[in-house]
């Protein structure tokens, strides 16, 4: 219990100003839920729930497209949180900024994502001060695989560590 | 059936003796059988059903089926959800109209190979599209209870409404940013369009007293004005062998649809602000240079605002969101205007309120064939001596001035041409 009420002891002395997003990226679809189901399991987590709406809020989107940039736009702060084709299944992977944003891409508003959203928050300057993309690998996309409990636990701790530095860092 | 454009497309051009010998848009999704999906489905189906053909313009074809099935059913909506539908429809044309000057038309106009080059030198303009399209999709979530495929509309209305606090709150932000609607008519006024001047048939729907959304009859400025349910006695779909898209015309030929088209037709129906502002920005319309849609859309951006706010302002809660109705069978006919232009409906239903047979005639096929006689004229106009980037440019500015869905892969255009 005292981990559970200790875990966010930040939270206790400074005021939040703008709530941290904790967004599930996603569709209804096989592994592509991934984001969604991660979300609903951090919903149920003590810790984080002991984080006031003012402080914390979870979202759970469909290909947002650029409605992706309106989701963090309240925010400070940002988790994102999708399924990555390929990899390892159920291995939980932290991506950098940098690896995602590209000059290049090709937008189109039928596969307009979150690469193309971040890559235009960035040039407008209208992204959260910190953001962050966690993947969660799935292997083939179309497959119906989900992640099993192992991989959200080890998301969970993911996401305190970040939750942790940021209230840290302010 | 209905055969879907959105994806990849394709132009094939010939050029022989400097004229074009062959020239074919090439669409080549597959498919999609919407129309034979709705078959034995129950009218409460349909409306969610066909709110998944677009992401983009989900509402129209929402619309376009609540109003064919209304008719099937004798129902009369009373005057809020007449409204709220006239409402929910201006979200649409904010949203769609929005993403596409901003994010697929502007780079053209400007020089930059998409919106993120843009947007590194004109961060305002491409900021106040973001703020634009997201007020867009608040209108349709408020109705809608989302923004992509909204799920709050259904047969003699809405399942809710919202709260008077709700539409409050966003009457407000609609208040502060009309100047930014306003300064985007001017602003596509000024763009350097190219002056394309052509002879070509608009259709839209035209209404006594308003300017048209939901309900009017088909006209065209070739003086046919038809009720929406003459439209098939007019206008006749066929299949090419370079295309999964049908190929609309009418009397034998092709034709307009979309927001050029609508304004050509219903400038008089626009409130004398949006006129006054229309005069100002030194366009005049009608018009038939195929360029001026990007013009079109941005007043029929503002005047979608100008009409929100109205509806807003005397927002009050209903006393009922829906009508009371019982199933019958029947026929039944809608066509409503899309951001694209008009989108047609008919279905018939058995005793059951199931569907016996639907049909779905999309904008954008109605343009199939318009935009290859446009790129005959334009191509023309342009010079067949041009290299194959700058021929392949030229082509893809024309075709996404019509806003196709598949505009939407903005350097989609795979050009191959045969000099022979």
């Amino acid at each position: 219990m005292y981990f559970v009420c200790n875990t966010f002891p930040e939270t206790q002395s400074r005021p939040v100003v703008k709530p941290v997003a904790i967004i599930g990226i996603g569709s209804p679809y096989g592994a592509d839920q991934t984001g969604w189901r991660a979300v609903e399991f951090l919903k149920q987590d003590h810790a984080l729930q002991i984080l006031s709406d003012n402080q914390i809020k979870f979202m759970n989107c469909d290909r947002p497209g650029l409605t992706l940039l309106d989701y963090v736009a309240d925010s400070d702060c940002a988790i994102l949180i999708d399924a990555i084709e390929g990899g390892d299944r159920g291995n939980v992977i932290r991506v950098e900024k940098n690896q995602l944003l590209h000059d290049s891409v090709g937008f189109s508003t039928h596969t307009l994502g979150v690469v193309e959203a971040l890559t235009l928050g960035t040039q407008l300057n209208v992204l959260p001060q910190t953001i962050e993309l966690i993947g969660i690998e799935v292997g083939d996309t179309s497959s119906d695989y989900l992640p099993e409990a192992g991989t959200f636990i080890q998301l969970k701790h993911v996401i305190y560590n970040l939750i942790q530095s940021y209230f840290t860092s302010r | 059936m209905l055969a879907r454009v959105e994806g990849e497309g394709a132009l094939e051009l010939s050029i022989k003796d400097g004229k074009i010998e062959k020239l074919h848009l090439r669409i080549f999704e597959p498919p999609r059988l919407f129309e034979k999906l709705l078959e034995g489905r129950p009218y409460t189906d349909v409306i969610d059903i066909v709110a998944r053909i677009c992401g983009i313009c989900p509402v129209a074809y929402q619309m376009s089926a609540a109003h064919a099935i209304d008719s099937i059913f004798g129902v009369n909506v009373n005057p809020w959800v007449r409204t709220m539908r006239r409402l929910m429809y201006c979200g649409e044309w904010i949203e769609s109209h929005a993403l596409h000057i901003h994010l697929l038309a502007a780079p053209d106009y400007f020089g930059f190979e998409n919106v993120v080059a843009m947007a590194k030198q004109y961060p305002d303009e491409v900021r106040r599209g973001l703020l634009l399209q997201s007020l867009g999709n608040r209108l349709l979530r408020l109705l809608g209870g989302r923004s992509v495929h909204p799920v709050g509309v259904c047969v003699g209305g809405f399942y809710s409404a919202p709260s008077v606090d709700a539409v409050k709150t966003l009457l407000k932000e609609f208040k502060q940013a009309l100047p930014m609607a306003e300064q985007l008519v001017r602003w596509t006024a000024a763009f350097n369009l190219p002056d394309d001047q052509q002879l070509f048939t608009s259709v839209a729907l035209c209404h006594p007293h308003e300017y048209p959304m939901n309900e009017g009859r088909i006209v065209s400025s070739s003086g046919l004005d038809i009720a929406i349910n003459e439209y098939q006695n007019y206008f006749t779909e066929t299949h090419v062998p370079h295309s999964t898209a049908l190929y609309s015309h009418f009397n034998g030929q092709p034709y307009l649809v979309g927001p050029l088209a609508r304004l050509n037709l219903n400038l008089g129906k626009l409130p004398s602000g949006v006129r006054q502002l229309i005069t100002e920005s030194g366009i005049a319309f009608p018009s038939n240079n195929m360029f001026h849609s990007v013009i079109a859309r941005a007043v029929e951006i503002y005047y979608a605002f100008v009409e929100s706010i109205r509806i807003m302002e005397q927002y009050t809660l209903p006393a009922a969101s829906c009508m009371d109705f019982s199933p019958k069978a029947g026929v039944g006919y809608g066509c409503t205007e899309a951001p694209r232009g008009i989108l047609w409906h008919r279905y018939e239903l058995d005793e059951k309120g199931d569907v016996v047979k639907a049909t779905i005639i999309p904008p954008t096929s109605q343009n199939q064939a318009r935009i290859e006689q446009d790129l005959q004229t334009s191509l023309m106009s342009f010079g067949l001596d041009h290299g194959d980037d700058e021929l392949r440019l030229r082509c893809e500015t024309v075709i996404r001035n019509y806003d196709p869905c598949i505009s939407c892969a903005t350097h989609f255009l795979k050009l191959r041409v045969d000099r022979s």
